[in-house]
């Protein structure tokens, strides 16, 4: 991640905590990331081609498609004009960072063989938010090579409870029964 | 010697001018007596002719035979020398031909010793050799053995862990799923 990335998006937080929004424009600007980085419309930005005003009055129509807010079409027609759209992502990430920190929340990744129920997610994020005494938002993902079990990983740290796992650490075991 | 000649050659001058006056007084009386002045005068000119001899050849001759004398001194000195010399290195080759067998003796002696030594020498260094390949060798086949061990548990291992991968594949059940996750869970728990 760039410093210029955390500069904006440190920027923008300050400025949405000012307003009481953070979570509003956190919202809002998921929501225009998730347009801006369509590879067709991120292409059409990126391009140098595109003069000052076409771009200006793209951000424009995109942030009245959206109901953006003005803090947060001002913010995008800012980077729009200081050509610094193609970092959207990087703010964003920066941006959902600032924003777990200043309302106790964690993020976490869910991994299992087969697709969980939102009952059984909720029931890991439950069970971690309350070891990590925040809140605790997971998502769930399916990978069939853990061939069972889940995997989490949350603040940089890896909890396998996967079959994989196990039988790697059997393997290794079988192959070198002194090591520990 | 100078001052004898000149007496000598005086007193034959004083004697010729006596033999020469009494010739004179007698010489009337007697025409066919004993020719006095003749022979006086004979004997000056001989006198003249040794001394001149004296005076030039003699001494010449004195050198020549100083000098030979002094050179045949020499050459017999010399002659004396090495004739000395010879007959010294005759008595020591003498004495060194009579040690010789000695030393020859005790130079195949060493060369022996020396032999033997370095024969022990070559041996203790084969045989230190020959051990420390053994060791070495010993040593490469336990490692091989090991190596050959630990390849084939992990060969085990890896054909366990598919065979066991295989079946958990085909019979894993939802329920057996919900126990793996209860059982992290468990786990996971403060």
């Amino acid at each position: 991640m760039s410093s210029v990335a955390r500069r904006y998006a440190r920027a923008l937080f300050d400025l949405a905590k000012e307003q009481g929004a953070i979570e509003a424009v956190g919202r809002e600007l998921l929501a225009a990331t998730a347009q801006l980085e369509i590879p067709e419309l991120a292409e059409v930005v990126a391009s140098p081609r595109l003069s000052s005003e076409r771009r200006h009055a793209l951000v424009d129509a995109l942030a009245q498609q959206l109901s953006l807010s003005q803090t947060t079409a001002t913010f995008l027609l800012l980077l729009a004009d200081k050509q610094r759209l193609q970092e959207i992502g990087a703010i964003a990430r920066r941006f959902q960072d600032l924003e777990d920190d200043a309302l106790g929340r964690v993020r976490m990744t869910v991994r299992s063989a087969v697709p969980l129920t939102q009952t059984q997610v909720d029931e890991v994020a439950a069970v971690f938010g309350k070891q990590l005494q925040r809140t605790v938002i997971a998502r769930a993902e399916v990978d069939p090579s853990l061939l069972g079990g889940i995997v989490v990983e949350t603040e940089g740290k890896v909890y396998d409870g996967s079959v994989r796992s196990n039988l790697e650490r059997l393997a290794k075991h079988m192959a070198h029964p002194d090591s520990q | 010697m100078k001052h004898r000649l000149l007496a000598l050659a005086l007193l034959l001058l004083e004697t010729a001018g006596a033999f020469a006056s009494e010739d004179a007084h007698g010489g009337h009386g007697d025409d066919h007596g004993i020719p006095w002045g003749t022979m006086f005068f004979s004997a000056v000119n001989f006198t003249l002719f040794l001394l001149l001899l004296a005076r030039t050849v003699l001494p010449a001759l004195k050198t020549w035979a100083i000098t030979r004398r002094e050179r045949i001194v020499d050459e017999l000195q010399a002659a004396a020398r090495a004739k000395a010399e010879a007959e010294a290195l005759k008595r020591e080759w003498e004495e060194r031909m009579a040690s010789l067998d000695r030393e020859l003796a005790e130079i195949r002696d060493r060369a022996l010793a020396d032999a033997q030594r370095e024969r022990e020498r070559i041996l203790a260094a084969a045989q230190q050799t020959a051990e420390a390949i053994a060791v070495d060798a010993e040593k490469a086949a336990a490692q091989e053995l090991r190596k050959a061990k630990a390849e084939l548990r992990e060969q085990v291992a890896a054909l366990a862990v598919d065979m066991a991968r295989d079946v958990i594949r085909q019979r894993l059940t939802d329920g057996d799923q919900k126990r793996f996750l209860d059982d992290f869970l468990r786990e996971v728990r403060p």
